[in-house]
């Protein structure tokens, strides 16, 4: 569905998976960032969505310089085109999605929009003999399943369902003058990019603000939804949860392999991808930025002493491990006496476990000293805090961080994903001698998490110090201005100059 | 984080995969039930007048009026009999019982309007110069038996056979025993209790089904909805009975064997007593039939797709398909191997039987001819009962359709060629049909884990 055309051509379409400009996030605000940061440069937007009732609307503002937006519900109810073959002789080719993946190696044909329409079309797939025998029955013999067949065959029916909608999307998309793809993950997202790279042939890069494969493998293990029906016992369900991790895996390989370049937040995410089959050749760092400029102004509404307020800033999910943190705030209070702990953000995603907190505060009789507070304005809470910290289990690069920098407020979080570099300073020697902007701390360590903070709250010079690295380090290397021109020069090294309309 | 939502489950739900068909699975077969009843019912309102010792010619009047009036009710009510059943079967499985009643007085209605309807139009050919009351009495009856098919088909399809026997019973207990009270008042009398006796049984049936299924609504058209039944049922059904009648159609047209008997209606003693005994001679083939459907094949046809939706492997498929294939074998097979016995049985001893029946003066040659093509019969029936149980439709129309294009073009060619043949294209199409038949049941069941689980609904 096509929502915005204004006919022109696009110099960066991106390819977004639930992202922007529907869902509010991490990634949206990057994108909108990037297209607001240069008008110059015509930006195209392919939204990739389940079903259109999972989304709200469009979320932002589309800036002028957007001159294209169609969105692809990848699992809304597909009519079948009658003019398509009802056989297909390619069906053995997609076996490829499910092969292991130390030993993928995917055939062109599987990001060939034309293997999509005449190969192995989606009539066929749902309904030929060849794709019953030579893709169904074949894989489920050869793969020595014992789950159900009918568990398996809709496993499979559902895990292949969105490809025949983004071959089109593709088939369409090669009408426009298109200068670069740019997808913002592997998954459905990279494959589409895969598809138009190898059909337009333009420059494609791929940028992971998390690692999708990871992402979707803790989804997928931890959920209960391939669990429908009877209660199979283990074995069974891995069988098809294995399913799934195998096409998610081979999805980001298949990405990896079509993308010119690749790009991660921070080394150790680039590491990731490199061990997921990125090559190393082609992977790189582009670090996010955040708006210093309008947070910096919060910096003046602080009072002179020291809130002592720790704030735990993210949503109340189990990755966030808030649990740490309320038993952090326990021992922290036997240290500083007035210190309270703020727990910012929405607790509707896990509910049974947002209760669990509240139950665990009450236990340890702080529940008057950790507030549950929901989603706020985080300009109305940096300047009342004199920390935020995160005691996550895992992280990538946590904006939260960047933006308390910017308004001026140290952190303290645990030793995942880039928060050492952040917090230590990893880019390189300059970074390094800024100096620490909080303290770095082991994951589920509580007695470590609540001396760092006190640590912090009590020594006012050692917290001015943090601040002051805070400020310097998001100032010289995080800003928005510096993200947008680093984009710049990505797109810049693969033929995409702006310049042409506006400037 | 960014990745779109994960609930698939939903979108290719196994809901539509299985369409239920098990109560009106052997509908056709069942439909059979109606058509044997039919002939019982010739048969012994013909032996009934016989025994009354009512003038020869009174009796043959009689008894061509309702094998008439039987035949023409079947063929209308054919189009109603196996969409309705199946109709309410799914309506069942939905447990959406309230629709039965209001949806059968929709059907009701609709199918007695349609037997009037044709019983008007051809009461101007048929009852050509007979008095006005033989006009309306021609279309009232044809209208409530178009009535009794209908319900007779659902409860049977509903297995309720108990009451149906019951309420068939009663019924023509009235009809014997006031028969002989009608003859006072000559042939008018005579089918005027017959249309009063049928009137009770429909009446009978119809509170069968409100007592079975209550409602608060009176009447609805929701069967007569696109996507809520299956037209091609409608045409099944028609095409059926048509076949079964065409061969009697043009025995009776024929000048060299038919008669006319009164008004215009015509009869063929030639053809027509051997052709119902012939017939009736298949009550012990169906009886086996219909055992071995409901006992030994449903539970191999259960045993297949409770495990193709719920619990076997590609492994386990196979192996209840193979259990599968034997039982409908079987199912076939002894169906046809209890028939040929009794038609042996009958032939070696056909002298003394038809004596003690007390019917005489029938071509034996013509009546073995028809034993065979009874004989054939019943294995078609086996196989389209067995197809209807796969809800294979289509095939099951395109069978139907043959059948009564071969059974019309054969008999018109074998009453060209002599006495000598007649009966052989009775059995002539039925022999190219059942092979016909067969090969799309065979076809269906080697590939039977494809068209469960990629084709749905053929």
């Amino acid at each position: 569905m096509v929502v915005v055309d204004k006919g022109r051509d696009i110099d960066v379409l991106f390819v977004i998976e639930g992202a922007y400009p529907y869902v509010k996030g991490g990634v949206s605000t990057c994108v909108q960032q990037l297209i607001l940061g240069m008008p110059d440069v015509s930006f195209g937007v392919v939204f990739l969505g389940s079903k259109p009732e999972d989304y709200q609307g469009i979320q932002y503002f589309l800036p002028e310089n957007l001159v294209y937006l169609e969105s692809v519900f990848i699992f809304a109810p597909q009519k079948l085109s009658s003019s398509q073959k009802v056989t297909g002789q390619g069906f053995h080719v997609l076996q490829e999605f499910l092969e292991e993946p130390r030993t993928f190696a995917p055939s062109p044909a599987l990001v060939d929009p034309e293997f999509y329409r005449t190969q192995a079309t989606f009539p066929a797939f749902l309904h030929s003999r060849q794709s019953w025998y030579s893709f169904f029955v074949e894989l489920y013999r050869r793969g020595g399943f014992t789950v159900p067949f009918v568990d398996f065959f809709w496993s499979l029916r559902n895990i292949f369902f969105p490809l025949w909608s983004l071959a089109s999307v593709a088939s369409a998309l090669r009408q426009r003058r298109i200068r670069l793809v740019h997808s913002h993950s592997t998954g459905y997202a990279g494959l589409l990019g895969s598809f138009l790279k190898r059909t337009i042939g333009v420059p494609f890069i791929l940028t992971e603000h998390g690692i999708y494969v990871k992402e979707r493998k803790a989804e997928i293990l931890g959920s209960q939804w391939i669990r429908q029906g009877q209660p199979w016992d283990r074995q069974e369900v891995d069988e098809l949860q294995d399913l799934w991790i195998r096409f998610f895996t081979n999805l980001g390989i298949l990405a990896y392999h079509w993308a010119d370049r690749i790009y991660a937040l921070y080394e150790g995410a680039r590491n990731v991808q490199i061990r997921l089959g990125a090559p190393p050749e082609k992977t790189g760092i582009l670090p996010n930025g955040v708006e210093v400029v309008r947070l910096a102004r919060l910096r003046g509404s602080r009072q002179e002493k020291i809130p002592h307020v720790v704030a735990l800033i993210g949503r109340v999910v189990p990755i966030k491990d808030v649990k740490t943190f309320i038993k952090g705030v326990k021992v922290l209070v036997n240290r500083v006496p007035d210190a309270v702990g703020w727990i910012v953000g929405p607790e509707d995603e896990d509910p049974a476990y947002a209760e669990e907190c509240r139950r665990l505060a009450r236990i340890l009789q702080i529940e008057d000293r950790v507030q549950f507070l929901g989603f706020q304005n985080l300009e109305e809470i940096f300047p009342r805090v004199g920390l935020v910290a995160l005691t996550s289990i895992s992280e990538g690069m946590p904006m939260v961080v960047l933006e308390a920098f910017a308004a001026g407020v140290p952190c303290v979080a645990p030793d995942v994903g880039s928060c050492r570099q952040l917090i230590c300073g990893g880019l390189n020697e300059e970074d390094e001698a800024l100096g620490e902007a909080g303290r770095i701390t082991r994951v589920g360590d509580v007695q470590g998490f609540a001396e760092a903070c006190a640590d912090l709250l009590l020594h006012e010079e050692k917290w001015k110090q943090a601040q002051a690295a805070a400020m310097a380090r998001v100032q010289r290397f995080y800003t928005i201005e510096q993200m947008v021109e680093r984009y710049r020069a990505v797109y810049h090294a693969l033929g995409v100059k702006g310049g042409r309309s506006i400037v | 984080m960014a990745g779109v939502s994960f609930e698939l489950q939903e979108i290719l739900s196994k809901k539509g995969l299985f369409s239920f068909v098990r109560a009106a699975g052997y509908a056709v077969a069942l439909s059979s039930g109606n058509w044997l009843l039919a002939t019982g019912a010739i048969l012994v309102l013909g032996a009934l007048a016989q025994k009354l010792a009512v003038p020869p010619l009174l009796f043959l009047q009689y008894k061509t009026y309702v094998t008439y009036v039987i035949a023409l009710s079947l063929i209308v009510s054919g189009a109603f009999q196996l969409l309705f059943t199946r109709y309410v079967a799914d309506r069942l499985f939905e447990l959406a019982l309230e629709r039965v009643f209001p949806n059968y007085c929709g059907a009701l209605l609709l199918v007695m309007g349609a037997g009037c309807s044709v019983g008007l139009g051809l009461s101007f050919v048929l009852c050509r110069g007979l008095p006005l009351t033989f006009h309306l009495l021609f279309v009232a009856t044809l209208g409530v038996l178009s009535g009794i098919w209908l319900t007779s088909s659902l409860l049977v399809g509903l297995k309720n056979y108990g009451r149906v026997a019951l309420a068939f019973l009663l019924g023509y207990a009235l009809i014997v025993s006031g028969t002989p009270f009608g003859f006072r008042f000559g042939l008018f009398g005579g089918i005027f209790v017959f249309y009063l006796g049928q009137l009770i049984l429909l009446c009978l049936l119809a509170a069968c089904v409100w007592q079975e299924y209550p409602s608060n609504t009176l009447i609805e058209w929701d069967f007569l909805r696109k996507g809520r039944s299956y037209p091609a049922l409608a045409f099944m059904g028609l095409s059926l009975n048509f076949a079964l009648w065409i061969d009697k159609f043009l025995f009776w047209s024929n000048p060299g064997t038919g008669e006319n008997v009164f008004g215009h209606f015509r009869a063929s003693p030639l053809y027509d007593v051997p052709v119902f005994l012939a017939y009736l001679s298949l009550v012990p083939g169906f009886a086996v039939l219909f055992l071995k459907l409901e006992v030994d094949f449903s539970r191999a046809y259960d045993a297949y797709y409770r495990a193709a939706r719920n619990w076997g492997t590609l492994g386990d498929l196979f192996r209840l398909q193979r259990n599968l294939l034997e039982s409908a074998q079987a199912t076939f097979a002894d169906a046809l191997r209890a028939q040929a016995v009794f038609i042996v049985l009958f032939m070696a001893l056909e002298h003394s039987f038809l004596n003690s029946l007390g019917i005489k003066g029938i071509s034996l040659p013509l009546l073995r001819t028809l034993f065979l093509g009874a004989f054939l019969q019943l294995a078609l029936f086996a196989l389209w009962g067995l197809l209807s149980y796969f809800d294979r439709r289509k095939e099951l129309l395109w069978t139907a359709i043959l059948f009564a294009l071969l059974n019309g073009s054969c008999t018109w060619v074998t009453l060209r060629l002599g006495p000598a043949l007649y009966g052989y294209g009775y059995v002539a199409s039925l022999s190219v049909v059942i092979i016909l038949a067969f090969q799309f049941l065979r076809r269906f069941l080697d590939e039977i884990h494809y068209w469960t689980f990629m084709r749905p609904g053929g």
